[in-house]
């Protein structure tokens, strides 16, 4: 009973670190760019969140799709007039890039709003689903639905519709979907303004669950880079298996041997299957491999 | 012109050397270098206020009696900036330049380990009044004392408060951060806990950066204590509250070490905090005696006149600091550091932050931790019931 219930726990809590790495997983795949920004956007969206919440008492989940449109707005531009220019430099300029930037926007975050911790506290948050002995908790449930739902949103979108299918040729190649008209700078802006609202999501959601303040993405930056690289590079199907990977191993872990070595064993795991899958779990090789705009 | 404003200061600098020099011997020189700048900046800041109130008013009755003179106290203040190798130097300077009487020690365990070995070379007395850790008191040092009781003791306000509910609270988890101070208060409240009669059916650490509680929390659960405690810090507190009441737990007792005093727990938790217990290490409603502010009354009026707000624990530590050297200069009859510390040994005095004795490792042994409770919004204190401002609630409202 106790072991279910610790299921469940972890389930749930793969829901949550899957939102937050599916974002990163596809940014990478689509134009091979290592965002580490995606951590200033999770807290741009708690942020948004939070005020929303505080100010007009409006319920974090319904604020969601307000969170996402705040970083879409700022995330857009971002890549089209920024990042696009540092992507025909490599992999390192762009990782440099991001990181320098999650730096300013957090530290603006900071002085906007100092580094108190704030939290997003809704009137349910103690309810909860009884099933015989076991309990869902409805707030971290209320998570993982969503956290599916927007996953398969996107796989849909990808698989399915012009645009998808634009940003996955692409992916594929360039120079080649540019020759058949796509707009590739554009796709590439819009690609990771989605991925960045996607953040945002998932900033709002650990609000509810945890708490808000100007380094909370950094402290999920760890657990995406071993889910991205459990998963697949740029899978974001492979962003969630990783998520729920990691976050079972994490609850067990913590249960039955130590809470002190959880990111040892995540790590371990994490080279034991680069070992032996060294494109990840679900990852597919040809994503990313060119820089050329 | 600008060779006519050198000697202008030239002048002037020797006229106040010579002022200093005539001076030294008629005072009482104490110096102190706290954090007016970093991390610790707020901290030390009101830790200066407490010990500047202090000056003020030993000063106003003509300073401290030493024999059958009055000695004016001057106090010579720097900023260490947060920094242990910083306060170092300005230690040394303090004693080696400035030719203090004795030191008051800056806010911090850290800090202090770092000042109080330079002072304990030159036989110098330091009153620390914000370092705690057991470790300090370990090393034999014969001129360190310490206001606050030992680290090991932050919960032991809750559990003695937990102990005079009825119906009584028996089966405890205990969960730390891993880090030494949080150990520390763990470790002392694992210790205590049996001593009241008190079963421990849990006691867990955990990695400093953790998020993600609800594994814990579930075992917590499923052993379903009477009482919870944590001594982690703000964050981790504040999470811990929450997935506590997403995973549907609410124990009858939940205690906190360091997160309930900073308002910042009960305004990000709302409704979730009401009821949850923070150890503390004074309350202004103490009701006791002082040689110098006549009560903790006294300092509390003292100080919200002085500065226009409540003082917190940080500011009485550091008047009680000013308070202790006075009365023990004034119980030898010298400023002898040899003799004013026989003086500190054998002292068992009331003050402003509660009884103090000091053991032979420079340990307050008498001061015991208070305890208060989140109620509407606001820490309030409520154990000892001497100090309470308000009715203890029991057991814990659920979430």
């Amino acid at each position: 009973m106790s072991f279910l219930q610790q299921v469940i726990n972890g389930i749930l809590l793969g829901g949550v670190y899957g939102l937050a790495s599916a974002g990163f997983a596809l940014v990478w795949g689509v134009m091979n760019e290592i965002n580490i920004a995606h951590a200033a956007f999770i807290v741009i969206g708690a942020y948004a969140s939070y005020f929303l919440a505080a100010g007009l008492h409006l319920d974090p989940l319904a604020s969601i799709p307000l969170a996402m449109a705040a970083a879409f707005a700022l995330a857009y531009p971002t890549q089209r007039y920024l990042l696009n220019r540092a992507l025909p430099h490599g992999l390192v300029i762009t990782l440099a890039t991001t990181f320098g930037l999650n730096l300013l926007i957090e530290n603006v975050v900071r002085t906007l709003w100092s580094s108190n911790f704030r939290s997003i506290t809704p009137s349910y948050v103690a309810s909860g689903i009884h099933l015989g002995p076991l309990l869902v908790p409805l707030l971290p449930l209320a998570v993982f639905v969503l956290a599916l739902t927007f996953v398969g949103g996107m796989y849909v979108f990808l698989e399915r519709t012009w645009l998808g299918l634009a940003i996955r040729a692409a992916a594929l190649n360039r120079q080649a979907a540019g020759i058949v008209g796509i707009p590739v700078p554009v796709l590439y802006a819009f690609t990771f303004a989605l991925g960045s609202s996607l953040g945002a999501a998932a900033g709002t959601m650990i609000g509810t669950l945890q708490s808000v303040y100007p380094g909370m993405g950094d402290a999920f930056l760890t657990k995406i880079f071993v889910i991205t690289a459990l998963g697949g590079f740029g899978s974001v199907p492979g962003a969630l298996a990783g998520s729920l990977i990691l976050a079972l191993i994490e609850v067990m872990t913590a249960t039955y041997l130590n809470p002190n070595i959880v990111d040892f064993v995540a790590f371990v795991l994490l080279v034991m299957v680069l070992v032996v899958r060294p494109q990840g779990l679900l990852g597919k090789q040809f994503y990313g491999e060119e820089t050329a705009l | 012109m600008i060779r006519r404003i050198g000697l202008v200061c030239l002048i002037l600098l020797l006229a106040a050397g010579g002022t200093v020099a005539a001076a030294a011997p008629e005072g009482v020189r104490i110096g102190v270098s706290v954090a007016l700048t970093g991390n610790f900046a707020r901290l030390g800041q009101l830790e200066l206020q407490g010990l500047q109130l202090w000056t003020a008013r030993a000063n106003a009755s003509g300073g401290i009696r030493v024999g059958a003179k009055k000695l004016p106290v001057s106090l010579i203040t720097l900023d260490d900036q947060s920094d242990p190798a910083v306060s170092t130097r300005l230690t040394q300077r303090l004693i080696t330049e400035d030719h203090v009487n004795f030191l008051i020690g800056p806010y911090s365990s850290g800090i202090t380990q770092a000042t109080t070995a330079i002072a304990e070379r030159y036989a110098v007395i330091t009153i620390a009044p914000l370092a705690n850790a057991p470790e300090l008191y370990s090393r034999g040092f014969k001129y360190l004392f310490g206001v606050l009781p030992l680290a090991t003791q932050y919960l032991q306000g809750v559990l003695d408060l937990a102990h005079t509910f009825s119906p009584r609270p028996i089966t405890i988890a205990i969960v730390s951060p891993n880090n030494i101070f949080s150990l520390a208060a763990a470790r002392g409240a694992q210790e205590y806990a049996p001593k009241l009669g008190m079963q421990v059916v849990l006691y867990k650490d955990y990695p400093t950066t953790a998020q993600d509680f609800t594994a814990l929390l579930s075992q917590i659960k499923a052993l379903n204590p009477h009482i919870v405690l944590g001594t982690g810090y703000l964050n981790d507190s504040i999470q811990i509250v929450k997935q506590m009441a997403q995973l549907g737990f609410s124990p009858k007792v939940l205690g906190f070490t360091i997160a309930t005093s900073v308002p910042d727990f009960a305004r990000s938790l709302g409704g979730l905090a009401n009821g949850i217990i923070g150890g503390e290490w004074w309350e202004p409603t103490y009701k006791s005696s002082d040689p110098v502010f006549g009560s903790t009354e006294g300092f509390v009026a003292a100080y919200r006149q002085k500065y226009g707000e409540e003082p917190t624990y940080y500011s009485a530590a550091g008047a009680a600091a000013g308070v202790l050297l006075q009365a023990a200069a004034e119980k030898a009859g010298t400023l002898d550091s040899g003799a004013v510390r026989q003086a500190l040994l054998s002292m068992d005095t009331p003050t402003l932050f509660g009884p103090i004795k000091f053991n032979a490792s420079g340990v307050n042994v008498k001061a015991a931790p208070a305890a208060s409770q989140i109620v509407g919004g606001r820490a309030m204190p409520v154990y000892p019931p001497s100090a309470a401002a308000v009715k203890p609630v029991y057991p814990k409202p659920p979430f």
